[in-house]
């Protein structure tokens, strides 16, 4: 079992030589990198795969998710497994019913989630890279509340097989890194077509670091008013981060603007209706019957088929997993799927065009990634809609299979990381990259690492 | 049946076909689940488990277009995949992959003949739709124990569902568009469609209305008739029923019912109000398909000659019998088969000039010594065998050799076998085992020992029973080893007994 407040589940890996490490991934080299893996990502290497669920708790998968495959492939070591919101619902790692991480620029706060302990591990130096998943903001909100760069590439550029499924709409794979030119290396290493995953997209990976000019020369970064109309408001220091960054990329050669997405306002709606409902179905696999958690492992257990799944089900699922499982299967049954469902697709759409609409006049869009520095424990976990609301820069993007990086952009005067999201049009990861790694230059906040 | 004159069946069909691909569905296991262990060709992505992902198999998607065509189904420019959600241990994922409202195949229809009354009749049945979905694992419930056992070899099998407008009016007309269909599957080479052994398994919609009525009475479903015969004997139990009921002024109950064909009658299994909720939802792991981008004129090209087709050629353009034609074409190798020993009948020195003469010698030998060989060589159904590529030429001199008088099916016999068995040369070998010819005088005395070897037929056929002659042509017949023509040596013995 991990430590009280570890980024892993299952062993701790012994710290690494990052100076090896790092002279590997100066040269675009991922040989003997050691990795943490979010658990939901499957590995045959003999760890569980949890997804941080009781449900999964005693799970080992048989096989390698494609991510695990060429990262291995590229001589990456991994060395953990790291702590998640229970099936990636979440977005402080509270869910997880299998152990507590805690921020590690303060332990009193929450790591963001999902990919919380994916985050933290980065963070705290324990490795390098990591990987985790990306649903909804699940790898760009905790690299914001953890000070690290988290990338999200377009929907359908990295495979998804191995990745336990939430959302399959929605989910991809995504890179945690201290800096963008690792991320441009591990996305380079997972980018491209799979055969087992049919969502994935045959199209040309570029060599994202040779995109790395340390300019954005040429560039138009446009600025959505409507993230700054949030219910709530943006935290003063993040909004002060984003002036900021603005003039960081005129004097990199970009032109800034504003630009409208006038649907933003539904987004989350949007997400918390489709998201539900393919969760809801995504889960129905966790059954008590093949693997997993099941009532009948208990010998003197006696029940009705029916029995085996409502109490296998009650037993293994959390509570915010049996939320959304009921909030899926509402909006999908019969008499309902027009009104919710259905309607909510409309509505995707809607804001996908808003999108596209925003990239005939800009290359990339500037957002915050979070309207707040990282909350504490306890603070919104009674509060699903609070919690929800944790999401509301990075579903958008989410939403349209847009491709979208979180870099640090300093500290609000607790001390806590502020990230900033640039958002890039479909396979665009290069252009996000690139104006990533310009801002990037002109700080050093990349370099800093939590109190030990 | 009484019944059948006072109501009006209307039988609707739902049809699963099991496409013979060689890969599973979604994945890439073995699909030929016959003979494997249980769970044997299983992997992540038909086990369900977490994180596998579901890829269409390309050729089962060509072959439901396939199917759609020949089944004169439109074909929409874009179908997808939906997710039919429901718990059950034999569906690993909690939910089928199927079609909801983009299915491969829209309304088309469906054209057969049967003979009725002696006439041959022109059916034509309306099909609703066909789609695409995986098949189930197996479940089975050992005698005694408090459990069951899954097998999940099968989950994942590509199946084709078709279903038909409500149609059909009676059993005998819906198991004879099963056999059509099973045909046509055959002809298509994307299914075995052997009923027995679950590659086609349908159920029925029947409902009674008086005749001339518009509206449709309400409907039962009647499950899993998994024969040719179950499905005419379980429909007509379930009109029996039906019409009993409302003979009593009793209305029927829409239900699921199934057969017990040990008590020949229906049986209620789950009434209406049991219904499920699938919760259909497009599948998200699987982007949606363009059939026009799969080549669909490729497949409109590929589509062999449809057996109601064949049926009909063989009947005008080779004088065959109806029921002939339905045996000789029963596949699409049979159809090749028939064709090739055509040409070899009609070629060569004896060769025989009348079409229909050279059918007909084909069929007989065919479906007559050609059948037993195979039974007894392969103790199978001769329909489901690759004919040697000899063979044809083989049946073509030996039709020859009928034509010719040398040989009567009774001499042929017997030396066919021997050639087909031992691999000779047909020709060399009809010629050498010849039979002698039977002069006329021979032939006398010979009738003339078989009524001396017979006195009582002889007296009872004098006596007036007509059958007792039998036994003397029996006799000739024997004492000839064949070579005798039958009716010939019945008008002899007739003529010399009067």
């Amino acid at each position: 079992m991990a430590d009280a407040a570890s980024p892993y589940l299952g062993t701790v890996p012994k710290p690494a030589d990052i100076g090896v490490a790092r002279k590997a991934l100066d040269q675009g080299s991922l040989q003997s990198v050691p990795v943490a893996m979010k658990d939901i990502i499957v590995t045959a290497d003999g760890r569980k795969s949890t997804a941080a669920s009781k449900m999964l708790a005693p799970y080992g998968s048989p096989y390698d998710a494609t991510v695990v495959r060429k990262m291995l492939k590229a001589g990456a070591e991994v060395v953990g497994k790291t702590n998640l919101d229970e099936f990636a619902m979440g977005a402080s790692t509270e869910n997880s019913a299998l152990g507590k991480t805690v921020n590690p620029w303060d332990p009193e706060r929450v790591p963001g989630g999902s990919s919380g302990g994916s985050a933290a591990a980065v963070a705290s130096r324990s490795v390098p890279v990591a990987l985790g998943t990306d649903t909804g903001g699940s790898v760009r909100q905790p690299a914001a509340f953890c000070g690290v760069v988290g990338l999200k590439p377009t929907y359908g550029r990295v495979s998804r097989y191995g990745l336990i499924a939430m959302a399959s709409s929605l989910d991809q794979a995504g890179t945690f890194t201290t800096t963008v030119a690792d991320a441009a290396t591990v996305l380079g290493t997972i980018a491209g077509p799979d055969p087992l995953d049919a969502t994935s997209v045959d199209r040309e990976v570029p060599d994202y670091r040779k995109a790395l000019t340390g300019d954005v020369k040429g560039l138009t970064v446009g600025i959505p008013k409507e993230y700054f109309e949030v219910e709530g408001g943006v935290q003063l220091e993040i909004g002060e981060a984003i002036e900021q960054a603005k003039g960081d990329l005129r004097k990199a050669g970009a032109k800034v603007v504003d630009v409208s997405l006038p649907h933003t306002k539904y987004a989350v709606s949007v997400y918390y209706l489709v998201m539900p409902a393919e969760a809801s179905s995504n889960l129905a696999r966790y059954d008590g019957i093949r693997y997993g958690h099941s009532v009948e492992r208990d010998a003197d257990w006696q029940g009705s088929l029916e029995d085996v799944y409502f109490q296998s089900r009650a037993q293994g699922f959390g509570p915010e997993v049996q939320r959304r499982i009921m909030l899926g299967t509402y909006a999908l049954s019969a008499g309902y799927y027009d009104a919710y469902y259905k309607k909510a697709m409309q509505v995707r759409t809607l804001v996908t065009r808003d999108f596209e609409q925003a990239f005939e006049k800009v290359d990339l869009l500037l957002t915050p990634t979070t309207p707040t520095t990282a909350f504490k424990f306890e603070e919104k976990a009674d509060d699903p809609l609070a919690m929800y609301l944790a999401d509301i820069f990075t579903v958008p993007a989410s939403l349209a299979g847009l491709p979208a990086v979180s870099v640090p952009a300093g500290f609000d005067k607790q001390n806590l990381p502020i990230g900033l999201q640039l958002i890039g049009k479909h396979w665009g990861e290069a252009t996000v990259l690139r104006a990533a790694h310009a801002y990037e230059q002109r700080h050093d906040w990349h370099t800093k690492e939590p109190p030990r | 049946m009484s019944g059948a004159s006072r109501y009006e069946a209307v039988i609707g069909l739902e049809i699963h076909v099991q496409l013979r691909t060689k890969s599973k569905m979604f994945c890439r296991c073995d699909n030929q689940a016959d003979g494997a262990k249980p769970n044997e060709l299983t992997c992540p992505v038909c086990l369900g488990l977490p994180g596998a992902l579901p890829v269409p198999n390309r050729t089962a998607v060509e072959w439901a277009i396939k199917a759609a065509l020949a089944l004169g189904c439109a074909i929409p420019d874009e179908s997808k995949f939906d997710r039919k959600q429901y718990f059950y241990p034999d569906l690993p994922k909690g939910y089928q992959i199927s079609q909801y409202d983009q299915p491969f195949g829209g309304p088309g229809t469906f054209e057969f003949d049967m003979v009725e009354d002696g006439k041959t009749v022109t059916k034509q049945i309306g099909i609703t739709r066909l789609h695409l979905e995986e098949d189930a694992g197996k479940l089975t419930h050992p005698k005694g124990a408090d459990y069951s056992l899954v097998d999940l070899n099968r989950a994942g099998t590509p199946l084709a569902e078709i279903v038909t407008e409500p149609d059909l009016r009676s059993p005998a007309e819906a198991k004879r568009f099963l056999q059509e269909l099973r045909r046509l599957m055959r002809y298509l080479g994307i299914s075995d469609a052997d009923m027995e052994k679950g590659h086609l398994r349908a159920d029925a919609n029947i409902s009674l209305r008086k005749p001339g009525e518009k509206k449709l009475g309400t409907k039962t479903e009647l499950k899993n008739l998994n024969s040719f015969r179950f499905v005419e004997r379980g429909l007509a139990a379930e009109i029996e029923r039906q019409t009993e009921l409302l003979d009593a002024g009793k209305s029927v109950d829409q239900e699921t019912r199934g057969f017990d064909e040990d008590g020949n009658r229906t049986v209620s299994q789950r009434g209406k109000e049991e219904a499920h909720d699938y919760r259909y939802f497009p599948e998200p792991d699987i982007p949606p398909l363009e059939p026009k981008a799969l080549g669909i004129k490729k497949l409109v090209k590929g589509l062999p000659e449809l057996p109601v087709e064949v049926k009909r050629r063989f009947i005008t353009e080779y004088g065959l019998q109806p029921d002939q034609a339905e045996l000789l074409t029963d596949s699409l190798d049979d159809v090749e088969y028939f064709e090739a020993s055509l040409k070899a009948a009609m070629s060569g020195k004896n060769k025989i000039n009348d079409r229909t003469k050279a059918a007909q010698n084909i069929s007989k030998i065919a479906y007559g010594i050609g059948r037993q060989i195979m039974t007894k060589k392969m103790l199978n159904s001769f329909m489901e065998l690759d004919w040697p590529g000899s063979y044809p030429s083989v049946t073509g001199v030996g039709a020859r050799y009928l034509a010719s008088g040398e040989y009567t099916m009774s001499t042929l016999n017997p030396v066919m076998e021997r050639i087909w068995e031992e691999d000779l040369d047909p020709e060399k070998t009809l010629e050498k085992e010849k039979p002698q010819k039977l002069g006329q005088s021979d032939l006398d005395k010979i009738i003339d020992q078989a009524i001396a070897d017979n006195p009582k037929p002889a007296a009872d056929f004098k006596a007036g029973n007509e059958n007792a002659k039998q036994v003397i042509v029996g006799a000739v017949m024997k004492a000839t080893k064949g070579a005798a023509n039958a009716r010939e040596v019945a008008q002899l013995v007739e003529k010399k007994l009067s």
